[in-house]
C-alpha cells in the first residue's frame, strides 16, 4: 500500500517525523518496504487566469494568451488547445524553475513575445509522460497564489507491505488508524454532505441479487448530468502519491475513494445498462465479456458477474466491461459499492489470471460496513467535481451485513500466552488491556470477574477469537516489552537420533576421502534418461511429474543422482578444474505405481563421483583411475560405519561400463552400486576422461549399521601367516577363492588377503595369478607347524579340485 | 736384604712404533735400575691423552684401545706380568693397574661419544631439504555451506533440548496448508507459488508440515527441529531459487509462552551470530502462529547503523516465528487450553548468505569447486 506522509496528515495529526513514523509502524507490524523522499524544484509558478486567446499571426498551431496574474497581465504563447477564456491556469513566470524544463525565460516565437509559460500536469511533475494539454485549475483557485501552496511538492512516499490478514490496511484511512494508535491523536474522516435531487433513483435503475451468497450486500447511487473530463489538480496529485494514474474525473474519483476507504467502487454508464436493471448473478455457460483492458474473456461457468437484462457488464469485484465504460460521452452514471464474497473473488481471480486493485481487496475481505460511506463520499465528489446531480435515494440490499461478534477475553489467558504480566496488579493489567483495545476501536464491555467482552470493529474481520485479540494486545503493547524467558521444565529428549548420526558419519568419511559435498536441484529434465542411457520402460524413467513446471529442466523429480552430479563435473571441468571429487547426500523420489494418489517413496541416497585420483602436485600426479578407487571409497565409508558383512556381485546398470560395475549386497538386498560411467554417457555430457561413480541406498544400508560397538578380546596366541599363489581362469572371481579358502576351517583361518595379481604370457592369456596371504590363529593354543601345514594342504587340494587351479610355489 | 726383583718388559707405548724396554719395580729405586710402576702408568696416561687429542675418527680410537687394552696392549701386558711380583706387592699393583684400565676406558669412551656426535652432526649437515616444499596432505573434502549452516543451527537447538525430525518433501496439501490453519481459499494460500503434483500433493514450500506430522505422532512435550529442502515457483535470480532449505522449530508443552519464544530465539541468535547482536521481535503474519512475529538481528555489517546490505534500516530479517495457533493444536488433537507452544522457521540460504557474506544464492547450487572449497 503506497501512501504519503502529507496525505496521511490530512486524516490524522502526526507530530513525529516521517522516518520515525515508519519505524514505529514497522515495530507495530506494518512493515515499510520502501520509503522515498520526493521534492520537486518549482519556483515562481503561480495561478493565473486567461483573459483573451488569439491565434498566432504566423503559426496557426500556436495561441497567444493574455493571462491575468493579479498584479499584471502577461502575454504568453501556448501550443495547447484545451484552454478557454476565463480558465484558471498554472503560469511559470520569467525566471521560473520547472523540474523537467529548467529555467523559463521570456522569448519571442516568430516575432511575438512570450513572457512565461502555461504549464501542463506533466511539466509540473504531477503526471508521468506527456499531458495532452495544459492544466486547467478549479474555479476557486486563488489568482496569483504560488502553486506550492496548492500542492505540497515536498513529501515522503511510504510503501507498506500489507499482510493478507489485514486488508483493512489497504487504505489511507486504515493506515491512518494505525498512526492514530501510535500518536494517540484522533482520526479525522472526511465529512460528506450529500445534496440529493428530487428525482428518485428507482426511476433509473432496479437491482436484483440472484446470488446473495456471493454478493451479500449491494449498494448504489445514480448521478446524472455529469461532465466527464480531467481531474482537478489536487486529485491528480493525490493519485500520484498513491501510485495511481489519472484517467478521467469519474474513474479517478472511484479509484481514489477505493484507496481512501478500502472499498472498491465501480461506475457504469447508466444509459448503457440495458433494461435499466442490474442483475448480480452467476455466469452461464458460453457467456463472454470484453473487459476494460480490451480483452474478450470467456466466462467460467458460475463465476459472479454484474449483468443487465441481456448480458454480463462487469466481472464482479474484478474489472468492469468495455461496453458500459465511462467515457467523454457519458452523461449519467450508476455507482456501485458492494460487498462480494472473498472466496468467490479469489477463485475468479485465479481463473481469469487477472488481479486488480479491486480484486486484491475483495479477496482478502473488506470492511462490512463501509459500503455506504464510500458510496456517498464518491457521489459527493462526483457532484462537486463533475457537476453531477445525485438522484434521491440509494440501493442497499442488506443494511445488516455487519453483525458485531462478541469475544470473551480472559485476562489470565493473556498472561499465559504472552508470558508477561502487563502489570502485577490484575486490575491494572485489565485497564491497560482495555486502553489498548479502545485505541484499536474495539468495543469493550466489562464482563463479570475474570473476563471482558470485546467487540472488534467492522473493518477487523480478521479478529475472530480470543487469540486474535491477544495478538493485538501484544502488538500494541510492544513485542520488545515482553520479557524473554527460558523453559524451566522438562528437558527433552533424545537429541540427535541414530539415523542423523549415521548420515553425519558417512559425510565425515567422504570428506576425509577428499570428496567435496555438493547440493543439486531435485528436479530433472526428461531428456536426461536418454543421456544416461536408461532404456524406454526402465523403472528409473517412472518419475514424479510436476503439474505445470516453469521449465523443462525442472519438470520431473529425480529418480537418480547420476545426471545431477555429472552436470556438476561438467560445470567444473569446463572451468579448468582438473580433479573433481564430489558427493551428495540427497533424495530420489519414486512413485508408488500401485497407489497413484499416495505420496512417493523418498529415498536418501549417498552418491559420489570422481574423475581422477591423486593430488595433482609434485608428489602425486593426478592419475587416471580404475573402479577400485571408487570401491575403496565405499569400503572406507563402510569401515567408518563398522559395517563389515557385505558382498559384491556384477551389476547391470545401463549407465555404466558393462563389465566395470558392481552391486553391493547386504543380507540379500542391494545397498549400493559402483563402477565406471559408460563412455557414451561421459561423451553425452562432454566430460573429458572417465568418471567413476558410487551410490549407497541409505535406507537399505541403515538397518545394517551397528548402533554400538562390542569389544572382542585380543588374541592370546600368536598367528601364523602363509602365502599362496593360484593360477586360475580369468573369469573366476577372487571373492570365490577367498570364500573357498575360508570354508576349509572357519575357526582357524582368520584372514585371507589378496596381495598380488599377475597376468602375462608365462601363465597363458586367459589366466591370472592371484597371491593370497592366509592368517591362521587359534584362540586357545599356539598352532604347530604340523597343524598349519595340514590345513594349508587341504586348501591347496580344494582349490585345485574346485577351480582347476595351479598352485604356484 | 731381599733381592729386588727386576722385571724387564717390552711393551710399546701407544702411538709409538719402537718397543722400548723398561723395568718395573715395586719399590722406588733410581731410574737406572728401573721405573717405578706408578711413574710408568702416569707416562702411559699422558701418552694416551696426547694421542686422543690428535684423534679425529672412531677407527683411530679403536686402534688406541687395542694398543692399550687389547690382548697385546700395554695394560694387558702389565697385568699379565703381575704374577712375577712378590705376593705382598701383587694386590696393590693389581689394584693400580685395574684402576688404570678403567680410567683409560673412560677416556676412550668420552672421546668416542664426542666423535660420534661430531660425525652425526656432519651427516645431518648433508641431509638438507627445502622445507617450503608442500606437504603430502590428504586433500580433505568440504561440507557444503548449506549443510555447514544447518549443522551449526542443529547443534545449537540440540543443546537446548530439541530433537531432530524430518518429513517428506513431496507432501500432502493437508499437512502443508489445511492443518496449518490455511484452508482452501485462504488469502495467505497462493497455489501459484507452489509446485503441485496432483490436486492434493505438492512439493512442500515450507518445512512446517513436519510440525503437524510430529504432533500427530506424539503427545506433548514436543521440542523438535526439522531441516530440509523446500520448493517454490520462483524464477532463479540472485536472491531466489526454486529449491531452498528451511529450518523449522516447534515446542509445545504446558505453559509455554511468547516470552519463552523470545528467550530461546535470543539464545540462538547470540550463539549463531555473536553475543553482541541485538535481536528484535516485531509483529508478523503466518496463519499457523498467533501472535506471529518476524525476528530481526542487528545488521552484521554496520551493527545497526544502516548500510546497503540491510537496506539502511540497521536490521536484517532472519526468521518468522510465533505462538502456535490454537486452531493448529486443535487440528492435531491437542487441547489449546492445556497446551501452548511456539514455532519458528528460517531459510538456510539466507542465514548462510548473511554469515559468509555471499551475495548470490545461485552459487549454492552451481557447486563450483572454487566456491565449495572455501568452506
Amino acid at each position: 500500500m503506497q501512501v504519503s506522509y502529507n496525505l496521511l496528515k490530512e486524516y490524522i495529526d502526526i507530530d513525529i517525523s516521517a522516518g520515525e513514523l515508519a519505524k514505529r509502524l514497522t515495530i507495530n507490524g506494518i512493515v515499510l518496504e520502501r520509503m522515498e523522499k520526493i521534492s520537486t524544484k518549482i519556483e515562481k509558478v503561480i495561478v493565473g487566469r486567461i483573459t483573451a486567446i488569439d491565434q498566432h499571426p504566423e503559426n496557426k498551431k500556436l495561441s497567444v494568451c493574455q493571462v491575468d496574474i493579479k498584479e499584471e497581465v502577461l502575454q504568453i504563447i501556448c501550443g495547447a488547445k484545451n484552454m478557454k477564456v476565463s480558465d484558471k491556469v498554472v503560469v511559470a513566470l520569467e525566471g521560473a524553475k520547472l523540474p523537467q524544463i529548467g529555467i523559463i525565460k521570456s522569448k519571442k516565437f516568430k516575432n511575438v513575445l512570450s513572457s512565461g509559460m502555461l504549464c501542463s500536469a506533466s511539466e509540473l511533475g504531477i503526471e508521468p509522460g506527456e499531458s495532452p494539454g495544459i492544466l486547467i485549475l478549479e474555479e476557486d483557485a486563488v489568482l496569483g497564489e504560488d502553486i506550492r501552496k496548492i500542492i505540497k511538492f515536498d513529501d515522503t512516499i511510504f510503501d507498506f507491505e500489507i499482510h493478507s490478514n489485514r486488508p483493512d490496511l489497504m487504505s489511507i484511512i486504515g493506515i491512518a488508524r494505525e498512526v492514530a494508535v501510535i500518536t494517540d491523536n484522533k482520526l479525522k474522516t472526511p465529512e460528506i454532505k450529500i445534496k440529493e435531487e428530487d428525482e428518485r433513483i428507482e426511476k433509473d435503475i432496479t437491482v436484483k441479487i440472484e446470488a446473495e451468497d456471493l454478493c451479500p450486500r449491494y449498494t448504489g447511487r445514480v448521478i446524472k448530468n455529469i461532465t466527464v473530463g480531467e481531474s482537478p489538480l489536487w486529485l491528480k496529485w493525490k493519485l500520484k502519491l498513491l501510485g495511481a494514474r489519472p484517467i478521467n474525473n469519474i474513474v479517478d474519483i472511484t479509484n481514489f475513494i477505493m484507496m481512501e476507504t478500502g472499498q472498491p467502487l465501480h461506475a457504469f454508464d447508466l444509459d448503457l445498462i440495458k433494461g435499466k436493471t442490474i442483475i448480480v448473478r452467476r455466469s452461464r455457460t458460453g457467456e463472454t465479456i470484453c473487459t476494460l483492458d480490451d480483452v474478450e474473456r470467456q466466462l467460467p461457468f458460475k463465476s459472479l458477474v454484474i449483468a443487465d437484462i441481456e448480458e454480463p457488464i462487469a466481472l464482479a469485484g474484478i474489472m468492469g466491461g468495455k461496453h458500459s465504460e465511462i467515457d467523454q460521452n457519458t452523461k449519467n452514471v450508476f455507482l456501485e459499492s458492494a460487498y462480494f464474497s472473498s472466496v468467490n473473488n479469489r477463485r475468479s481471480t485465479a481463473k481469469f489470471g487477472l488481479r486488480t486493485e479491486a480484486s486484491n481487496r475483495f479477496e482478502k475481505g473488506i470492511d462490512k460496513e463501509v459500503q455506504i460511506y464510500a458510496l456517498d463520499r464518491a457521489a459527493d465528489l462526483i457532484n462537486k467535481i463533475a457537476m453531477g446531480k445525485i438522484s434521491s435515494g440509494k440501493i442497499d440490499t442488506n443494511k445488516k451485513l455487519y453483525q458485531p461478534c462478541k469475544i470473551n477475553l480472559r485476562i489470565k489467558r493473556v498472561n499465559r500466552i504472552l508470558g508477561q504480566l502487563l502489570d502485577k496488579d490484575e486490575s491494572k493489567t485489565k485497564n491497560k488491556i482495555i486502553n489498548i483495545l479502545n485505541k484499536l476501536e474495539f468495543k469493550v464491555v466489562e464482563g463479570k470477574g475474570e473476563y471482558i467482552e470485546v467487540i472488534p470493529p467492522s473493518f477487523r474481520g480478521d479478529v475472530e477469537r480470543e487469540i486474535d485479540i491477544i495478538e493485538e494486545i501484544a502488538r500494541i503493547y510492544g513485542y520488545d516489552k515482553i520479557k524473554p524467558t527460558l523453559f524451566n521444565h522438562t528437558i527433552a529428549q533424545e537429541g540427535k537420533n541414530f539415523r542423523f548420526k549415521v548420515i553425519d558419519q558417512a559425510r565425515e568419511t567422504l570428506i576425509g576421502c577428499g570428496l567435496n559435498e555438493v547440493i543439486t536441484y531435485s528436479f530433472i529434465s526428461p531428456d536426461i534418461f536418454d543421456r544416461i542411457r536408461i532404456p524406454e520402460g526402465h523403472k528409473l524413467r517412472n518419475a514424479i511429474k510436476i503439474k505445470d513446471p516453469m521449465t523443462k529442466d525442472h519438470s520431473l523429480m529425480r529418480t537418480s543422482l547420476i545426471s545431477s552430479l555429472l552436470e556438476v563435473i561438467k560445470w567444473n571441468t569446463n572451468r579448468q578444474a582438473e580433479l573433481v571429487k564430489i558427493f551428495e547426500v540427497g533424495k530420489i523420489y519414486l512413485p508408488c505405481p500401485e497407489k497413484p494418489n499416495s505420496l512417493p517413496q523418498e529415498k536418501l541416497i549417498i552418491a559420489g563421483a570422481i574423475n581422477k585420483i591423486g593430488r595433482g602436485d609434485i608428489w602425486e600426479k593426478s592419475l587416471s583411475l580404475d573402479i577400485f578407487d571408487i570401491k575403496g571409497i565405499i569400503e572406507t565409508v563402510f569401515q567408518g560405519l563398522k559395517v563389515e558383512i557385505w558382498e559384491v556381485v556384477p551389476g547391470n546398470h545401463p549407465a555404466f561400463h558393462p563389465l566395470r560395475n558392481g552391486k553391493i549386497i547386504m543380507g540379500g538386498e542391494e545397498v549400493g552400486i559402483f563402477g565406471e560411467i559408460h563412455p557414451e554417457v561421459i561423451n553425452n555430457y562432454r566430460i573429458p576422461g572417465k568418471v567413476n561413480w558410487f551410490e549407497i541406498d541409505f535406507e537399505n544400508l541403515l538397518p545394517h549399521v551397528p548402533s554400538d560397538i562390542k569389544y572382542c578380546v585380543l588374541p592370546k596366541y600368536p598367528s601364523v601367516e602363509r602365502d599362496l599363489a593360484v593360477i586360475i581362469k580369468e573369469e573366476i572371481l577372487s571373492v570365490d577363492i577367498i570364500k573357498t579358502i575360508k570354508s576349509i576351517d572357519e575357526k582357524l583361518i582368520k584372514k585371507v588377503t589378496l596381495f598380488d595379481i599377475f597376468k602375462g604370457k608365462q601363465i597363458g592369456d586367459s589366466f591370472k595369478s592371484l597371491a593370497y596371504s592366509v592368517v591362521f590363529q587359534a584362540e586357545d593354543r599356539t598352532l604347530t607347524d604340523h597343524e598349519v601345514g595340514n590345513t594349508f594342504k587341504k586348501i591347496r587340494e580344494k582349490l585345485m579340485v574346485k577351480f582347476d587351479a595351479k598352485i604356484r610355489e | 736384604m731381599v733381592p729386588r726383583k727386576r722385571l724387564i718388559i717390552f711393551v710399546p707405548l701407544p702411538g709409538e712404533e719402537n718397543y722400548k724396554p723398561f723395568f718395573i719395580l715395586s719399590r722406588a729405586i733410581n731410574d737406572e735400575e728401573g721405573i717405578l710402576l706408578e711413574n710408568k702408568i702416569k707416562e702411559i696416561k699422558k701418552k694416551i691423552v696426547s694421542e686422543l687429542n690428535r684423534i679425529k675418527d672412531l677407527k683411530d680410537i679403536e686402534k688406541l684401545r687395542v694398543e692399550c687394552l687389547g690382548r697385546r696392549g700395554v695394560v694387558t701386558l702389565l697385568l699379565r706380568k703381575l704374577g712375577m711380583l712378590s705376593p705382598e706387592e701383587r694386590p696393590k699393583a693389581g689394584q693400580l693397574l685395574n684402576q688404570t684400565k678403567g680410567e683409560i676406558e673412560e677416556l676412550l669412551k668420552t672421546k668416542e661419544v664426542e666423535i660420534e656426535k661430531l660425525e652425526s652432526e656432519k651427516k645431518l649437515q648433508g641431509e638438507g631439504v627445502d622445507i617450503t616444499f608442500p606437504g603430502r596432505k590428504i586433500d580433505k573434502g568440504t561440507i557444503h555451506p548449506i549443510n555447514l549452516v544447518l549443522r551449526e543451527i542443529e547443534e545449537i537447538f540440540l543443546s537446548l533440548g530439541f530433537k531432530m525430525e524430518e518429513g517428506p518433501e513431496v507432501e500432502l496439501d493437508y499437512y502443508n496448508f489445511e492443518a496449518l490453519n490455511i484452508p482452501k481459499d485462504h488469502p495467505a494460500r497462493d497455489d501459484q507459488d507452489s509446485f503441485y503434483i496432483t490436486k492434493d500433493i505438492l512439493l512442500r514450500p515450507q518445512t512446517s508440515p513436519v510440525q503437524i506430522r510430529t504432533m500427530e505422532n506424539q503427545k506433548p512435550p514436543v521440542r523438535i527441529i526439522a531441516t530440509g529442502k523446500c520448493y517454490r515457483r520462483d524464477a532463479t535470480d540472485s536472491t531466489h531459487s526454486p529449491m531452498f532449505h528451511q529450518i523449522e522449530g516447534l515446542a509445545v508443552d504446558k505453559d509455554i509462552t511468547f516470552g519463552d519464544l523470545k528467550g530461546i530465539l535470543t539464545v540462538f541468535v547470540h550463539r549463531m551470530f555473536g553475543k553482541d547482536r541485538k535481536v528484535r521481535f516485531r509483529p508478523g503474519y503466518f496463519p499457523f502462529v498467533e501472535p506471529g512475529a518476524e525476528v530481526d538481528v542487528s545488521c552484521l555489517l554496520c551493527e545497526g547503523k544502516g548500510c546497503r546490505s540491510c537496506g539502511y534500516v540497521g536490521w536484517l530479517e532472519i526468521m518468522g516465528a510465533g505462538s502456535v495457533h490454537p486452531r493448529v493444536l486443535e487440528m492435531v488433537g491437542y487441547d489449546p487450553e492445556e497446551y501452548s507452544g511456539f514455532a519458528f522457521g528460517m531459510g538456510a540460504e539466507r542465514i548462510a548468505m548473511l554469515k559468509y557474506g555471499i551475495n548470490d544464492i545461485r552459487l549454492f547450487f552451481e557447486n563450483d569447486l572454487r566456491f565449495l572449497k572455501q568452506f
